[in-house]
């Protein structure tokens, strides 16, 4: 299929489908068979552009990846941009509306260097998330192999040349000594040294140190499924995902909890790097979530940067004046991974609470039907806490007991919303929220993962009045059609000091957020919801 | 708001502070000639508090606006509201003396009995329709929808009939959704197209006076039409059975959802009216005060 829309997309004589004579000249082709080319026909086009034109835009379905013989294009995501526009507000009035805790005052969540993983031998900043790509780059990697949608919208910078190629022979592509060289030597010149300073420990480390461990830095590559290390193991060194997803999951009296599902640029192990201590979380390869009703696929490839524990200890004896600044960053994850675990103790739940997913839920939200007047506060405070104005609760699902299970985010033991973001713009939070970045693509992923209908798809447009100019403008200036839409999910009101804004503007106390397992386990009901009140009335110090 | 045991604390201090007032009263009322009003001491603070208590008690109207700003739990400033309302009765009356006044005190006096009234009666309501809807209405759906899913369940009892008779007396299908149509749908469905033109249209349509209104004629009905029709066709009155239940739950939930908010209808605009004619009572009686 994904063929006959390669060649349906043929014009003109701007695009080509190439043999193999016409790739003789081509330098990634220079190690692949010809017989092996004349295998797959109609696998790789060639394709010219005009300056200014678009070549493909986020969040749409693509299962082609480019590579750029001639020419530069360039690289952005059009939401990030169209989400900066928004002004922060300033004053007196700001400061109290923040102490009011209103949201739509508050401050950027991200450092400008933070990285926006897209599917390119580059990233792109929270702060400036556009770049160019010239001859001998390629994109859309993962689209190609994974079907993952387009991460970035490229637009052509200047006239120029492309080979748009399918996932066979891309995979021939992998095999080729050539093509893997010029693509490891792409990364590590342009992306490896951003990815190790997302790793915290080496995030203050001197450029010389860095280098020195760039230098070092092994790439590897698994197939889908590989568990990576088992929890339980010698750590052995950090790894940085280059390409692909992990999962990181951790045991648990009574169950098993994914704590994250980590996309490019993502680190894990990194504490086993100056402690030899045992692996604390399994971490496995995953695939993406298959688009196409359930087709089978070869298992997707997973690429890892593997920094061993011997080769620091080397350099750190090189540059003994960072040892010690290193050991306290070590420290504090620690401290903050074990501030994490909590139990997981439920005993044989009944067939309803399975079939209802209740046990998923580390956060649940509930409403007592005996209590609710039906009045709407608790989606009207929603709508209110959201800069976007976007209901993240829908007052509708199932019952349990005298419980209605509104579709709202869970905050899921296994948190499958997470895979297959492309532009890893889904994240849990420290305190096991998900959180959706605004760099959100607008693919709709997410939503179609999550089983309990808790991810919202919204229109743009509803966005408000100046990011729509700002989108606007940007589509006129030709650069990008605008995205039309993104995901929003309850993110708990993670930054109001009041807590979950449902929660507090219930005027009934019928609104509760509750540990689905606390919950359940004995104490019945009753105890498992005012097991969590009480600490929320704790925190803000009001009793009622 | 269900009445528990979080509103022990209010009702206790509404009656201590009830008390005070009454007893700072009582001991103030024999120290004047012309007997005790709102323009003593004792008037007027008590007066002032009332006020003071109004102004909070409408405000709740403006917390809703901002709901997730840091001014205290919603269900804090409910019990607030109701206690405190409470409360504003006894010191409106201590301040003028349990005495009706001239036409304003009266207005007054009337508009504050009548929002005490609408306010207890939300409150009593609320204790008893929440759960009513909880356990009467098991396909309860959220308000804004009701009365979409009520206009969708015609289309859809027509289309069962359609399939299990194969039509209806009109010439055209109501819907145009694209739905399939069986070329020659099974035999023996007569007694449901007949059931649903001489019944359920009607009663789905929202007409009253049917044989469909009362539940225990319309079970007898469905079961009659069960013993008419052939098996193969005994789906097509299950689906029947469950849309019109779906319909009386809709109905059901309508009805209750009116009883729990009519109150309100009363109770905001003449608090509303309240404030104001007391403002202008607090304005008059400072302006002219000897």
């Amino acid at each position: 299929m994904a063929k006959r829309m390669l060649t349906a997309r043929l014009s003109g004589e701007r695009s080509a489908i190439m043999k193999a004579p016409d790739l003789v000249g081509v330098d990634i082709f220079k190690d692949i068979d010809h017989k092996v080319i004349e295998k797959f026909p109609g696998t790789v086009v060639r394709r010219e552009f005009s300056a200014g034109e678009v070549i493909c835009r986020e969040g749409e379905g693509g299962t082609t990846a480019f590579y750029l013989l001639q020419g530069s294009v360039k690289v952005f995501i059009a939401r990030r941009l169209g989400a900066a526009a928004g002004k922060e507000r300033q004053g007196w009035r700001a400061m109290v509306g923040r102490w009011l805790g209103q949201k739509r005052m508050s401050r950027p969540a991200h450092s400008s260097d933070a990285i926006i993983p897209i599917d390119a031998n580059v990233d792109l900043t929270y702060g400036q998330p556009r770049t160019t790509l010239g001859a001998g780059e390629v994109f859309g990697e993962m689209s190609c192999l994974n079907l993952a949608p387009r991460s970035a919208t490229v637009v052509a910078e200047t006239d120029c040349v492309m080979l748009e190629i399918l996932r066979n022979m891309y995979e021939q592509l992998q095999k080729s000594p050539t093509f893997r060289e010029k693509m490891d030597a792409n990364y590590r010149a342009r992306a490896l040294q951003g990815h190790l300073r997302n790793v915290p420990i080496f995030r203050d480390l001197p450029d010389d140190v860095l280098e020195r461990l760039q230098s070092h830095a092994q790439l590897i590559a698994v197939d889908a499924g590989t568990t990576i290390f088992n929890e339980g193991d010698e750590a052995d060194g950090v790894y940085v995902i280059r390409l692909g997803q992990v999962r990181v999951s951790q045991k648990f009296p009574g169950g098993e909890r994914t704590l994250a599902y980590l996309t490019r640029g993502d680190f894990f192990g990194e504490t086993g790097l100056l402690r030899r201590a045992k692996r604390n979380a399994t971490c496995k390869a995953v695939d993406h979530p298959i688009l196409e009703g359930g087709r089978k696929r070869k298992p997707a490839r997973v690429e890892l940067v593997k920094l061993a524990a011997e080769d620091f200890a080397t350099i750190l004896d090189e540059f003994p004046r960072i040892k010690g600044r290193l050991e306290t960053v070590a420290q504090e994850r620690i401290r903050q991974q074990q501030k994490a675990r909590v139990s997981i103790t439920v005993s044989a739940p009944s067939k309803r609470v399975e079939d209802l997913g209740l046990l998923q839920g580390q956060n649940l939200m509930l409403i007592d039907l005996e209590r609710c007047t039906r009045c709407d506060q608790c989606v009207d405070a929603c709508v209110s806490a959201h800069e976007d104005g976007i209901s993240r609760l829908f007052r509708t699902g199932p019952r349990y007991d005298k419980y209605l299970v509104p579709s709202s985010c869970r905050m899921c033991l296994d948190p499958v919303c997470m895979i297959g973001c492309p532009v890893g713009s889904i994240r849990r939070s420290e305190d096991l929220s998900i959180i959706i970045e605004d760099w959100c693509v607008g693919c709709g992923i997410c939503a179609k993962q999550c089983p309990y209908e808790s991810i919202v798809m919204h229109e743009l447009e509803e966005y408000g009045e100046e990011v729509s100019e700002r989108l606007t403008r940007i589509a006129e200036t030709g650069e990008v059609m605008a995205v039309t839409q993104r995901a929003a999910v309850c993110d708990q009101c993670e930054d109001l000091p009041t807590g979950p804004a449902c929660v507090y503007s219930c005027p009934h106390d019928a609104a509760h957020r509750v540990n689905a397992a606390d919950f359940l386990s004995a104490g019945g009901l009753f105890a498992g919801v005012a097991a969590v009140d009480s600490s929320h009335g704790d925190a803000q110090g009001e009793g009622s | 708001m269900l009445v528990d045991r979080k509103h022990i604390p209010w009702a206790v201090g509404t009656l201590v502070a009830g008390g005070a007032a009454s007893a700072w009263y009582v001991s103030d009322a024999p120290r004047h000639l012309n007997g005790p009003s709102g323009s003593t001491l004792v008037g007027f603070t008590l007066g002032s508090v009332a006020l003071a208590i109004m102004l909070f008690c409408t405000a709740l109207s403006l917390k809703r606006k901002v709901p997730h700003w840091r001014t205290g739990k919603a269900s804090t400033w409910l019990r607030g509201h109701i206690w405190l309302g409470l409360l504003t009765c006894l010191l409106v009356g201590l301040h003028a003396a349990f005495r009706l006044g001239g036409p304003m005190t009266m207005l007054l006096w009337a508009l504050l009995t009548l929002v005490t009234i609408s306010g207890l009666l939300g409150l009593l309501i609320q204790q008893f329709v929440p759960r009513l809807l909880l356990h009467s209405v098991p396909g309860e759906t959220i308000a804004q929808q009701l009365q979409r899913r009520l206009n969708d369940l015609p289309g859809l009892a027509e289309r069962v009939v359609v399939q299990y008779a194969g039509g209806l007396d009109t010439a055209a299908p109501p819907w145009d959704d694209g739905g399939e149509i069986p070329a020659k749908p099974p035999a023996g469905g007569e007694p449901i197209r007949r059931f649903y033109l001489d019944h359920l249209s009607g009663h789905l349509a929202g007409q009253a006076g049917g044989d469909l209104d009362d539940a225990h004629r319309a079970e007898n009905l469905f079961s009659a039409l069960h013993t008419m029709t052939p098996a193969h066709a005994h789906a097509g009155i299950a689906e029947l059975s469950s849309i019109y239940h779906l319909h009386r739950d809709l109905c059901r939930q309508r009805r209750l959802m009116r009883v729990l908010f009519a109150w309100l209808i009363v109770h905001v605009p003449l608090s509303w009216a309240l404030l104001v004619l007391v403002m202008a009572h607090a304005f008059t009686a400072l302006r002219f005060w000897t």
